[in-house]
């Protein structure tokens, strides 16, 4: 499959692009969430890390994640426009030109990854190429039109942040960071299959052989709450290992427990029932998958703070 | 087709938030320089003399 660089005129481009554009071509959510778990694996992870270098850090990160976002919608252009979800993107709008989105996106991963190998140090440097690279290339490239297992296979380059975190602040990748890798790459499926469940039609006019599409509604959910349990053992292993703390701990315990009940509930559901409430468990569940992401994370660190704090006081260590 | 007024605003626009990005930079640049350099601990300015932690107290 070739792709021309040059605009095509698919997308009537009306120049010049406004900056709100150049920033939603860099997909800020996206980046958000590869900001939080990296800087919480740069908090978590052995060794000392100044602050200055720590935001230098979470800052070519942002920008790797960034400049990937924008090559996946240079690459996604013709089908963007066929999906209600992402029709009012810059590119397919044509509020930007795909051969802008390109430039952007090609230009801020190598400053990304250079900036971040001189700041921290080169091992973070080649992470953070090698997630570019993954998510362009491996995902948005070559699997995301042609397997179901698109966001399973795919799903690793939004598990990489915080391997690269963790190598800013340690210098080295430890068990403890592919744990947290694996915590995410676990999630993804649940997460973006029941997005898919009140997506499908989406995907099915931009012929992307989402497991909906190709496997139908059942064999989903089913998935979704196979990936559902697969996930408590990496969490409570989180939670056990060196990084883990009683905050952890509790929360990991009840957010798998509402976490496997809500995916029990979908996997219950025929697609009629869905229908009729407009898909209010699944959307319900896409949202606590958010919520999960988020709170297993956040407790991590704040087990770190508490750790710290308790050291300082009672100790006299710092 | 858009009017040459609103063109000129976000021209005017970019090139503002491209100067304060450039800014930023510099500024980023600077201190993780200073970090770098330092390790940490402030800088010791004693420059064309001898550095006093530098001298073999015992001798």
């Amino acid at each position: 499959m070739t792709k021309e660089l040059t605009p095509s005129t698919e997308f009537p481009i009306s120049h010049p692009a406004d900056i709100s554009d150049i920033m939603a071509v860099l997909k800020p959510r996206v980046m958000s969430l590869a900001i939080f778990t990296s800087a919480v694996a740069m908090v978590v992870a052995p060794g000392e890390l100044h602050p200055i270098i720590a935001l230098a850090s979470i800052l070519f990160i942002a920008i790797g994640a960034g400049a990937s976002g924008a090559l996946n919608m240079w690459w996604d252009a013709d089908i963007d426009r066929l999906m209600r979800r992402t029709r009012g993107r810059p590119v397919p709008t044509g509020r930007l030109s795909r051969q802008d989105a390109f430039f952007i996106g090609i230009w801020l991963s190598g400053f990304s990854v250079v900036m971040l190998a001189l700041s921290a140090n080169i091992l973070s440097g080649v992470l953070l190429a090698f997630t570019i690279f993954y998510y362009v290339v491996v995902y948005t490239i070559i699997l995301k039109r042609r397997t179901p297992q698109n966001i399973v296979i795919g799903g690793a380059a939004g598990a990489l942040p915080p391997l690269i975190g963790w190598a800013v602040s340690a210098g080295s990748v430890s068990i403890e960071a592919w744990m947290l890798f694996l915590l995410i790459f676990l999630w993804t499926p649940p997460h973006f299959w029941a997005l898919a469940l009140f997506s499908s039609d989406d995907y099915r006019r931009a012929q992307i052989p989402m497991l909906t599409v190709t496997h139908g509604r059942p064999t989903t959910r089913r998935q979704i709450l196979i990936y559902t349990f697969l996930l408590i053992p990496v969490s409570v292993g989180i939670g056990l290992s060196s990084i883990g703390g009683p905050l952890f701990i509790f929360s990991a315990i009840v957010l798998n427990a509402i976490f496997l009940f809500q995916a029990w509930a979908v996997y219950r559901r025929t697609d009629d029932q869905s229908e009729k409430d407009r898909w209010a468990v699944e959307r319900r569940f896409f949202r606590l998958s958010i919520l999960y992401l988020f709170v297993q994370f956040g407790t991590l660190a704040m087990d770190k703070g508490l750790e710290l704090i308790f050291v300082t006081n009672f100790f006299g260590l710092s | 087709m858009m009017k040459s007024d609103e063109i000129k605003n976000r021209r005017l626009r970019r090139n503002a938030v491209v100067g304060w990005v450039l800014t930023g930079f510099v500024v980023l640049v600077f201190a993780v320089t200073v970090v770098k350099l330092t390790g940490g601990s402030s800088l010791e300015g004693f420059d064309h003399t001898v550095r006093p932690s530098l001298l073999d107290t015992d001798s």
